[in-house]
């Protein structure tokens, strides 16, 4: 069963209240900002929840946010709902810097209690309609659940396109490697002429961009998973670009493919032309299959991509 | 010495008959795209086998119709070798797969000549 976690970001001990006894069920940790220190080590819990209870006294809009996004990070390995509630009605609001925040989905659901705001009312807030324990419980089930489906989603997303843009090159790679190996023998050559006639070989390239960043409106692409796993996961937006761009550089939207593999497209062209044997054997010889070496960090740099996108991530209370 | 005979498993056409080509010197290929298909051309005169893990292209990842051709060759003969392979660095199917009787797991992109080399040693 996962173990929950409700992080609580405050200002001063003097704005914590009694924890009454029907939430003692769920662990808590309350954060004092004031001496800086966010991380309190090793933590037994699968599912953290960030609560920013935003008060009139940060008055410094970047440092709130500064302090939300280190607090964020502390916890970068769980699963995370990610709530702001203001003291004061409408306060949370002009409080955050929204840009900053990136895509972190946040409930900025507001405690309309006077000060003090004692820890029961800011989980009044974010379960409203919630009236035992019992049904606190589930809801933050709810949420987890909401949020591992979306994670489940991402992933699966992109090993079909990973798997179908694949399999667009398997089939060339392995027959480029056997003429080599035959040393581009004349009947293994009509064979596979035979099999990639009319530009079929290039046209996969063409096929492949579609895969990797289509066209508006249409269903999944690698580029619309990139931007929203980022979106999701704004805290891993490097890890998720760096992995993205060498993507991109190995089969740019447009243009051709990088100068180390300039040889490739033309050796796709020719590999429906019969009369073009000697001058693919001579690029495949020249440059040491560069076909293979292109397409194996293409695909290297896909199984990255697909390990960068956040396996845990941040869902709004 | 009769020409051994190896059969490929995998949900790609396109990718068998590459396979085929590149084989085609040092074996006879059968080829199959499903459990049902590799049930009626395995027998006792296939050396070897090989399988993609993954044999519904909408569900990499998710699909192991592979595995269920590993068991079932494994089950039915025992002695012959069954080579698995797949797009994904995958290291618990690969456990499970060498658990269940593989001899080896192979990534792709396969290097040909390994490949080569491999059938070469396995059928001997």
């Amino acid at each position: 069963m996962d173990k929950k976690l409700i992080v609580v970001l405050t200002v001063t001990n003097n704005d914590w209240g009694r924890i009454p006894n029907r939430y003692r069920h769920i662990t808590t940790v309350h954060i004092n900002c004031d001496n800086g220190q966010l991380n309190q080590g090793p933590i037994q819990a699968t599912r953290v929840m960030i609560i920013a209870n935003v008060s009139a006294i940060w008055q410094d809009k970047n440092e709130v946010t500064s302090l939300l996004l280190r607090l964020i990070d502390c916890y970068s390995d769980y699963d995370k709902v990610v709530g702001l509630h203001g003291r004061i009605h409408g306060f949370t609001v002009n409080h955050i810097d929204r840009s900053r925040l990136g895509g972190i989905p946040v409930n900025d659901g507001e405690c309309t209690t006077a000060v003090p705001c004692p820890y029961y009312n800011l989980l009044n807030a974010l379960f409203p309609k919630c009236s035992n324990v019992t049904e606190v419980q589930e809801h933050f089930d709810e949420l987890f659940d909401k949020l591992k489906t979306e994670k489940k989603r991402l992933i699966e997303g992109i090993t079909i396109l990973k798997h179908r843009l694949a399999h667009l090159f398997l089939p060339i790679d392995i027959d480029l490697q056997g003429l080599i190996e035959t040393g581009f023998r004349e009947d293994y050559w009509n064979e596979v002429v035979e099999a990639y006639r009319d530009g079929k070989a290039v046209g996969k390239l063409a096929q492949a961009r579609q895969l990797l960043y289509g066209t508006e409106g249409e269903e999944d692409t690698v580029e619309k998973i990139v931007n929203e796993a980022i979106r999701q996961a704004p805290t891993r937006e490097c890890e998720i670009k760096e992995a993205w761009q060498q993507v991109q550089s190995l089969l740019p939207k447009n243009g051709g493919l990088p100068r180390d593999y300039k040889d490739v497209e033309q050796i796709l062209q020719d590999l429906g032309c019969q009369n073009k044997r000697e001058v693919v054997k001579q690029k495949c010889r020249d440059r040491n299959n560069p076909f293979h070496q292109w397409f194996t960090e293409l695909d290297k740099a896909l199984d990255n991509l697909r390990e960068a996108l956040p396996k845990k991530g941040n869902a709004a209370t | 010495m009769p020409r051994p005979r190896i059969l490929i498993v995998d949900d790609i056409m396109e990718y068998l008959h590459a396979l085929q080509r590149a084989l085609m010197d040092i074996c006879d290929v059968d080829i199959a795209q499903s459990l049902e298909e590799a049930k009626k051309v395995l027998s006792e005169n296939t050396s070897l086998l090989l399988v993609d893990i993954c044999l519904d292209e909408s569900k990499p990842g998710i699909d192991r119709g592979g595995v269920e051709v590993l068991k079932w060759a494994k089950a039915h003969y025992p002695k012959i070798p069954v080579v698995m392979m797949s797009a994904y660095r995958d290291f618990e199917a690969a456990v499970e797969c060498l658990n269940l009787g593989a001899t080896k797991f192979l990534k792709k992109p396969i290097d040909i000549a390994e490949l080569k080399s491999l059938v070469k040693e396995l059928v001997k």
